[in-house]
């Protein structure tokens, strides 16, 4: 009987410390998307050769839905892809994970509506009525909804589908800039679209993170990994064509033409980097302005430490 | 046809049906077996206000032919005649069938249940209220009347299983194996009191069997059924008095009629 | 009286108290992270402290779960007396009726807002496609059950079909269409929330905001808040059987 309890102790050992290591430590990152071109840096320097030779072997996973945070606290992989208010929240909630790599200096969310539609502005959108289909819960949502009139709004669940924007000219919706805009244009719609950067929200987005451990543990693996995927950024950023390629492959719903053009669509989102700032870099007054900015959304419950969160992996690889 | 005809109970003779079999043939098609006979060229001629047993082995098609009779099922070849009526035709005649299991609706109290086939027949209210109350009086289960059938027992279950049977007012009274179901004491006190609303009513009886003591005690008539196919084997009018005490039970007549109803079971006995 | 409630309440109450203990000490003493497993003291926390939320979204899913659970009781046992009229009509229609069974409600949530809009149309379109079958079924089979000689009894005395129907066949399926919509409640709620997520409003649109905002503990809260709808539902139709078989036991060979 107590042999029996012993072991079933164990087992709830094991599985609540599910470090699992990879085979002959390869580096499993997770996308919380299908791949494309917002993560083009990652897959060009798998292909290109930019992680062999900095001695990284890396495995990709995940995907839509993916509860990335988790996987990463979990030990399931090595780095994930979050958004940077995903980062300050999970450290929030006691995990300690780090930003390592920013991939969107300009955050390319934004809302998309029909270009028939008299606003010309992000609060007019809002003002005018209608629906608007956003993924409940999410902080730039609850920034919007906190600075503008959403009176006259009912704001309604995305299901990352444009089928319901397509038939109703009232409907306004969440968008990645490099993604529904281009899709909804090709079936045929007019389309504007408004970045929520513009609204004063402008956190970094398509976030390299990992545990907070590792980075202060295996330091010099992280710097290797983060000079990789720089390389691979500015691979990526001068000749997108191979990279598209072997994600077309792996993502059979977007064609070529779509990936050319959202790749050309991210540019200057990826590029907006101050002078002498490398691809993906980060400063802590930028983290400090998203800290408070969650706080007065009451997604914090104490104050972030923005020095704490992201991990200076240094500059090397391609700068820009 | 019933209503407004609610005869007291003193002078209640509603009389008898005529019941006639001519080669009445029957086959039922299963998955399982195949072709059934159930019953074989049965010829059988019933007087009003007769009390018959059919007494047979299982499966010997006895039930089979109480439904031809209660106009339930057609028989393939032959005719069944209730008074020189088709028993299918409209407006149906006046028949109380009596099931092995009371059958009784769980949802209903006993009275309810009793006034069942008079309210299916459309009679008011309150004749049909008044009716069952009758019936339920005559089986002597007045002090249950507003009992649901979960408090009865096995016994009370059957008596307003009667009751309901008799609510009509019949005139032909069908009974399968009624009481088979019922501990020796119970049956033999239902025996009697069946015997002796015959008595009081006058009504025909055909009564479905396989104990020769209780055949041999209740009817007046024993139509032995041989196996499958029904086919009668023996149709003997019973050298027995009228009044049928239980002490008759024990009376040297009656053991000589169980003999003769045995003897002509026996062959019936060995088949399948 | 007491007694007896003591008896069925305390067990149940004492098993959960010790489960919940047991969770929060070996959450505690291994570490485990509040975004992969919240502890029973935080997701209690969080159902208290969030009650201003997750009452009105509660009372939201539980109306259009009523309308749906409503729904679904009245078609499916208008569609189980279809089927049980001929063998012809159930056999040709039965198969479409198991469609309900079958269908992902996830996969067509969205096109159920998209035929009946955002909101409660949608939700109680998911509730009721959901929880129809189990209502047909059982029905059914209690249409089915009824016995033979009871039917030859109505027969005899010349009864309709309607007459039959209503003083035999649906007292003697009642058990079964109960046990129909129990089983339908527990269905109805998914559905819901399913419908919910996609459809919004609701427990459905808190988890999922909850989701994303990575308060898992809330998750967790809203998650029990709709298990106290469907224990709701069960005890009220468990009431329904008592009060409407109280005299009623039903044996089921023999004897009725």
């Amino acid at each position: 009987m107590s042999r029996a309890l012993a072991i079933a102790l164990l087992l709830l050992a094991v599985a609540a410390c599910n470090r699992g290591s990879s085979d002959r430590g390869a580096t499993r990152v997770a996308l919380n998307w299908k791949p494309e071109p917002e993560f083009g840096g990652l897959y060009e320097a798998v292909h290109g050769g930019a992680f062999a030779r900095h001695g990284v072997s890396v495995e990709i996973t995940g995907g839509p839905g993916a509860p990335v945070v988790q996987m990463i606290e979990s030990g399931q992989v090595e780095f994930g892809v979050v958004s940077a208010d995903e980062v300050l929240i999970a450290r929030d909630r006691g995990v300690d994970l780090v930003a390592v790599f920013a991939t969107y200096q300009t955050n390319p969310q934004g809302i998309m509506v029909h270009a028939q539609r008299r606003a010309t502005a992000l609060p007019e959108v809002f003002s005018e009525g209608g629906r608007l289909a956003v993924e409940p819960g999410l902080a730039y949502v609850k920034y919007l909804q906190q600075h503008y009139d959403f009176s006259k709004l009912a704001v309604v669940p995305y299901s990352y589908s444009i089928g319901p924007f397509l038939t109703d000219a009232g409907l306004a919706q969440q968008v990645f800039v490099t993604a529904e805009p281009i899709a909804a244009r090709r079936s045929g719609a007019d389309v504007r679209v408004f970045l929520v950067a513009d609204s004063g929200f402008n956190p970094y987005a398509a976030v390299y993170a990992t545990r907070g451990s590792r980075a202060r543990e295996a330091r010099a693996e992280v710097e290797g990994f983060v000079a990789a995927l720089r390389e691979g950024w500015s691979g990526y950023l001068r000749d997108p064509r191979a990279s598209n390629q072997a994600m077309a492959r792996l993502n059979t719903e977007m064609d070529a033409e779509t990936f050319e053009k959202a790749a050309a669509a991210q540019r200057p989102l990826i590029e907006s980097v101050s002078a002498g700032g490398a691809l993906g870099s980060m400063t802590t007054e930028r983290w400090d302005e998203l800290g408070k900015q969650l706080q007065a959304l009451g997604l914090l419950d104490h104050p972030a430490k923005p020095g704490e969160c992201w991990f200076d992996a240094g500059t090397s690889g391609s700068t820009r | 046809m019933l209503a407004g005809r609610m005869q007291p109970r003193s002078d209640a003779r509603p009389q008898g049906t005529r019941v006639r079999l001519s080669d009445v043939h029957r086959v039922f098609h299963s998955a399982a077996e195949g072709r059934i006979e159930a019953v074989a060229g049965a010829t059988l001629a019933i007087e009003a206000g007769e009390f018959v047993a059919l007494l047979g082995p299982s499966g010997s098609g006895k039930s089979t032919l109480l439904r031809l009779v209660a106009g339930l099922d057609r028989p393939d070849s032959g005719s069944v005649a209730l008074d020189e009526r088709d028993p299918t035709d409209a407006p149906r005649p006046a028949i109380g069938f009596v099931f092995q299991d009371a059958h009784l609706l769980p949802w209903r109290d006993v009275l309810g249940n009793v006034e069942l086939p008079l309210e299916l027949l459309g009679v008011p209210q309150e004749a049909r209220r008044d009716a069952a109350r009758d019936a339920i009086a005559r089986v002597g289960l007045d002090d249950a009347i507003r009992r649901a059938p979960s408090q009865l027992s096995g016994g009370m279950r059957m008596r307003v299983s009667l009751a309901r049977a008799l609510v009509i007012q019949p005139r032909l009274l069908l009974l399968d194996e009624p009481f088979a179901a019922l501990d020796e004491i119970t049956r033999a006190q239902l025996d009697e009191e069946l015997r002796r609303l015959w008595a009081d009513t006058g009504i025909t009886v055909l009564f479905v069997t396989h104990s020769t003591v209780e055949a041999a005690f209740l009817a007046e008539r024993a139509v032995v059924l041989t196996g499958r196919p029904a086919r009668v084997a023996l149709d003997r009018r019973l050298d027995l008095p009228v009044e049928r005490a239980s002490a008759l039970r024990s009376d040297a007549r009656f053991a000589h009629e169980l003999a003769v109803l045995h003897d002509a079971l026996r062959p019936a006995w060995g088949a399948p | 009286m007491t007694r007896v409630r003591a008896e069925i309440v305390l067990p149940p109450v004492i098993a959960l108290v010790a489960v919940a203990a047991l969770a929060e000490g070996a959450i505690r003493a291994f570490g485990v992270s509040p975004l992969v497993l919240p502890a029973p003291s935080a997701v209690a926390s969080a159902a208290f402290e969030r009650a201003p939320i997750l009452l009105p979204a509660l009372w939201t899913t539980a109306r259009s779960v009523l309308v749906g659970l409503a729904l679904s009781t009245i078609v499916g046992v208008g569609a189980a007396i279809a089927l049980a009229s001929t063998r012809w009509v159930e056999r040709a229609f039965y198969p479409y009726a198991i469609f309900f069974q079958t269908v992902p409600i996830v996969a067509i949530a969205p096109l159920l807002v998209i035929w009946f809009g955002y909101g409660p149309p949608a939700v109680v379109a998911a509730a009721f496609i959901v929880s129809l079958f189990p209502v047909i079924a059982n029905t059914l089979a209690g249409l089915q059950s009824v016995d033979p000689d009871l039917r030859d009894l109505f027969r005899l005395y010349g009864a309709s079909r309607l007459a039959t129907l209503r003083k035999l066949a649906f007292p003697w399926a009642l058990p079964n269409i109960l046990t129909g919509v129990r089983i339908a409640a527990g269905l109805a709620v998914i559905g819901a929330i399913v419908g919910e997520f996609v459809g919004g409003g609701g427990l459905g649109l808190v988890v999922l905001g909850a989701m994303r905002e990575q308060r898992t503990d809330l998750v967790f809260a809203a998650v029990l808040y709709a298990s106290a709808l469907g224990l709701a539902l069960f005890a009220a139709v468990d009431l329904a059987c008592r009060v409407t078989l109280r005299r009623w036991q039903r044996h089921d060979a023999g004897e009725r």
